[in-house]
This record gives structure tokens, sequence and C-alpha cells, in this order.
């Protein structure tokens, strides 16, 4: 799956998670950005990501994300790990 | 050995500096060796008996971290788990030994478990609860096959390195182990040697001329808990709170400071809590590292394992499932309790802190359960002022729950604790409301009113002894807390610390390395030194 392409899906989940239908997701957009992102919501944005692309992600790994292209990055780079 | 001492200023940190750079000159393995020896005789200050203490902990976490980064044991998880297991274990044996055990025999004493006559005291170890949780969440990251490239020198200086071995921050692998593999850290710059000691300078001047003249009479206050009325109370209370503020932050800053002058940079630890709008807010400024670690290690993986039963049992995680109490307990409660019981505890044994992360537990679930259940988007269309109005409310009962909470905190017992919190509410009676004396004579002016104020009915009064705090010295610490620039807004600029900060403070505030700068600070520290013969100890060191 391409970059593009998880970026919209993941814009699915976050706009269910924080109940925003007219959030825009961008490489760039932080927590800090968004009022409704909070750790509480962060916790259940990245479990119904697992969920979604069958994936795992470890607690380190999740630390060192600074925005969401990181972590479209990252969620990339576990799908090729698990096709491989 | 304190930051704010003649023999830390003109002793140890100058042959500290020079030795790392002059090592430098040789190579970086051999200034970082410097390093570590020097944090240890910084240790061995104190103590020199609690250096073996230090070294055994690190050989072994070094060596548990090895052979958690093995090559052939990529594969057994099962193996991992169990050395992982007991490399915590090897950390919390010391840390229950020294800090918990006397408490706990004394528990069991008074509800006759064990004899009277068996005691237990030892002292603690300086800093023990911060290089031991250091130390846990080293192997947790070795566990998730992070620090392969560290050796034992650099891995002893990722732990003792003096600016933050007694009291934090609380520093991840990631943070540091980069720079100190980077032989570029330890080439000698001015710019660093200058933006460090203005930084250092800054936090210096908090402890010394705005924390420490506070101890001795919040001592008093706290030593009498019962014995005060209403508005005595609450300046007690509230010179604690300023006095606590201006001592952690003062550390945090000196800390951040001298790391600087050694080419490190460390994560900010503290950022205007006093100013946050609620308790979530407040946990991401107060002690930011220690939410951070916690939040790393419990929260999130007792949070995600209970989500993740969640979604296996058919709930999904969207807004509309998890607006259910029953989400809510066990998505929330559960995660938020533990983690503050356990912030609770890591500052002592005592009951007081038991239930200080209590209150902050229960004011964390308000906060949450007002986000998710609470009304949404009122006061969008409100004028300017208005807005203003709640911002100014919001950040006053914020403050209120936390000076409350800090009252538990810095009480020596609950019963303590609660003297004053009653004394507060005006369960001592009312006294007289005091003022600064410069108001006093402002208000001798005004003839027929003084007299209705301060006559008979007796409204208003200026506190006269010594063992009051004066409301004026309060009010000013208030106001440099609540409306002026902290210190790393000042420095932005400069980028002093790991953490990114906006740049948006007055220009007038903003540092820049120009001989205004350098007088005014060098005036400060000068102001400093005349003070330091009164320097307490940091309240952060008993933890």
């Amino acid at each position: 799956m391409e970059s593009p392409e998880i970026m919209e899906e993941l814009t699915g989940i976050f706009r269910d998670v924080l109940n925003d239908e007219s959030l825009k997701l961008t490489p760039e957009l932080t927590a800090a950005d968004v009022p409704q992102w909070d750790s509480f919501n962060h916790i259940n944005i990245v479990a119904a990501t697992e969920v979604h692309f069958g994936i795992k992600f470890k607690t380190a790994e999740l630390e060192q994300l600074r925005n969401v292209g990181e972590f479209v990055k990252l969620i990339d780079s576990k799908q090729k790990l698990k096709h491989r | 050995m304190v930051f704010a001492s003649y023999n830390f200023l003109f002793i140890f940190l100058p042959i500290a500096l020079v030795g790392y750079y002059l090592a430098a000159k040789v190579g970086a393995t051999q200034a970082i060796a410097w390093l570590v020896l020097a944090s240890l005789a910084f240790y061995a200050a104190w103590n020199p008996a609690f250096v073996i203490l230090l070294v055994c902990s690190i050989a072994f976490n070094f060596a548990i971290g090895r052979m958690l980064l093995a090559p052939e044991r990529e594969e057994g998880t099962k193996s991992r788990n169990r050395l992982l297991f007991i490399g915590v274990a090897g950390n919390l044996l010391p840390l229950v030994f020294f800090k918990y055990l006397g408490a706990m025999l004394s528990f069991a004493r008074s509800i006759s478990l064990v004899s009277p006559e068996f005691d237990f005291k030892v002292i603690l170890p300086l800093g023990i609860s911060f290089f031991t949780f250091t130390q846990i969440g080293y192997l947790v990251d070795c566990h998730d096959g992070e620090g392969k490239d560290l050796d034992i020198i650099r891995y002893a200086a990722f732990v003792t390195f003096f600016p933050y071995l007694i009291a934090g921050p609380i520093l991840h692998i990631r943070d540091i182990g980069p720079q100190l593999l980077n032989p570029d850290s330890c080439r000698l710059r001015f710019r660093n040697l200058s933006i460090g000691a203005s930084f250092f300078i800054m936090g210096l001047a908090k402890k010394v001329l705005l924390a420490d003249p506070l101890a001795e009479v919040v001592g008093i206050g706290f030593a009498h808990p019962g014995d005060f009325r209403m508005f005595t109370t609450w300046l007690y209370a509230l010179a604690y709170s300023v006095q606590l503020y201006f001592d952690f932050s003062g550390y945090s800053d000196m800390a951040i400071g001298l790391a600087c002058m050694f080419g490190i940079r460390i994560p900010i630890n503290f950022n205007s809590p006093y100013k946050s709008r609620n308790i979530i807010d407040f946990w991401q400024r107060w002690h930011i590292t220690l939410t951070r670690y916690l939040t790393l290690l419990l929260y999130n993986p007792l949070a995600m394992y209970i989500t993740r039963r969640r979604m296996r049992a058919g709930h999904d995680a969207s807004h509309r499932d998890n607006r259910t109490v029953g989400a809510f307990g066990s998505l929330v409660v559960v995660p938020i309790f533990l983690t503050m019981i356990l912030a609770g505890i890591w500052h002592g044994a005592g009951f007081q802190f038991l239930l200080w992360g209590l209150m902050h537990g229960v004011y964390l679930t308000i906060n949450h359960s007002w986000r998710m259940f609470g009304p949404k988007a009122v006061g969008k269309d409100w004028g300017r002022l208005a807005k203003a109005g709640v911002v100014v409310c919001k950040v006053g009962v914020t403050y209120l729950a936390v000076l409350a909470a800090q009252v538990m905190f810095r009480a020596s017992s609950v019963g303590a604790a609660m003297q004053m919190l009653g004394g507060m509410i005006g369960l001592h009676g009312i006294d007289a409301f005091p003022v600064p004396g410069s108001a006093m004579t402002v208000l001798r002016h005004l003839g027929p009113l003084h007299k209705f104020l301060t006559g008979a009915h007796h409204l208003l009064t200026v506190p006269g002894e010594d063992s009051v705090p004066a409301p004026a010295s309060l009010a000013l610490r208030f106001f440099i807390v609540w409306a002026l620039p902290n210190s790393q807004t000042i420095m932005a600029k400069f980028s002093p610390t790991l953490t990114a900060i906006r740049d948006n403070g007055p220009r007038l505030l903003t540092w820049q390395p120009t001989a205004r700068w350098a007088l005014a600070l060098g005036i400060l520290f000068a102001v400093c030194l005349m003070c330091l013969h009164q320097t307490k100890v940091f309240l952060y060191f008993q933890f």
C-alpha cells in the first residue's frame, strides 16, 4: 500500500476516534494541533490502527513519532515487513 | 554537594569543565570517561559508600542490557521477557530496601504484626528513585532493541551525568545516546558555555533568591498545622506552593544550563505549570519527564492492553463506542489511578504521598469525563473579555486543585494535611485579611474607609511577625509565575534544550549574546553569591 492510501485510511480512523468529520490529516500535523487528540484518544487511535492494518506497534516506536507523516512511514514499514 | 554552593561553583565545576575539554583534545571517549569520574566524585561528596551501590547498579543494568540485545535472543521472546523481569526486579529490590522497608516495618509494628523492638533504619541513597527509573527505562528500551551501540563508559555517563543524576530530568537512552556517540558534542564552543551559564544563572536566582528565603517560614507553618486561622493558613500554603515551584524549576534550569556547558542538550522538565488551564495540561508541564516516563512505561502499555482486549471482544475504538461509562471506567479510570498511585509512592512511603496521587487521579478522571461527556464548544461566539475571563477561571480552578494536593504533599502526615486544609476553609476561625504594608499606606489616605477596614471589624491587617509569609513577597513571586515568560522562552532562539520551544516571548525579555545581557546576568549572579550562605538543599533531593 502506498503512503497516500495509508494517509486516506488513517484519516477515516482519526475522524472516527476524534469524532470530527472535518479533520484533515497532513504529514506535519501533531497532537498539539488537534485539541481532542490527548493521551486517551492517542491510545484509541493506535489500537484502531493496529486492528485496521493488522500490525502491532512497540512502545518505543510510538514514542519517537513526531507527526502524522512519521506515523504513516512506520505503518508503511510494518506492512512491508508483514508481506515479505 | 548542591549546585548553589561555593564548593560546587568555584571548585568542582571549573575542574570538571577544564578536565572535560582537555580530555576531549585526546579523544571523545576520554572526555566521557572524565565526565563519569567527575560525576562519581560529585556523588561521593555526599556519601562515598553509596558510590559502590551506584557503580554496582550500573554494571548490573549494563550486563542485563547486553544480554537483552544479544543477537541469539532475537527470536526467543520468552527468555527475553524473563530476562527483562529479572532486570526490573534487580532494580526494584534496592529501591524497596532503602526507601520503603523502614516505612513498611513501622506500619507492621503499628498493627502489631512484628514485635515493637524490631526496628530498621537506613539512609536513603541520594537520587536512587531517579537512577532506578532511568535504568528500568533503559532495560525496556533494550528489550525493544534500542541502545545497541553504547559502550559501558557511555552508558555510565548516561546514568551518572551529574546535572541530572540526583533530581532528574528522567532521561531515555534515545535522548542522550546519540549525543554521547557524536564526537562533536565535546568540542569546546563558547556559545555552549555562554548559553549554559546564562540558563544556569537564571535557575540559580530562582533557587537562591525566590525559593530558599521562604523555606524557614514554610517550615513553621507546616510544623503547626492546626494553629492558624483561615487567611494565615492560606499564606503558608501559598508560600509552600511558590517555594516548591521555584526550587524545582530552578533545579531544572540549572541542570539544563550545566549540561549545555558540557555540550549536551537535555529535555525540559518544567514548563510554567501554574499557567495550566486544566489538570491534564498541568501534568504536561510539571515534572514533564516523570509524566512522560510513566505514560510510556505504565499508562500506555496498560491502556493498550485493555484497549486491545476490548477490541478483541468486539468493541471498536470509535468515538461512539467509547462514550459509555463501562468503556470510560476500563479505558481511563483504571490506568489513570494505577499510574497516579505509582507516581505518588514514587515520592516516598508516607500515606500522604499515596493520597496526593489519589487526589490527582480523581482530578484527572474528572477532567477526562468532562472532555468526554461534558458540553462541547461552549462560548465559541463569546467576546474577547468573556473568553479572557474563562481562561482566568480555568487557570484559577486548576491552580486551587493543585494547591490542595500540594498541602497533602508537604504535610508531615495525612492528619496534619487535613488540619491545614481545614484551616484553609475556615474551620479554625477567620482572621483579618493580610495585605502588604504598602497597600495599607495607600488605604490610610482614605480616612473613614480605612477606619472601617482596620477598626472594630478588623477586616484587613499587615502581618507583622517574621513567622508569617509576607503578602507582598508572595505577590511578587506569583507575578513572576503568571506574568513573565519562563527561562526556556527567554532562551528559545538558542535551543539550549532537546525540547522544541516556541520563540514567542516579548523582545525585551529575549536573551541575546550581548554585553547588556551579560551585565544583567552578571549582576544577578553576584547577588546570588551574596545570598548563597543561606541555601537549602533541593526539595526534590529527598525523593
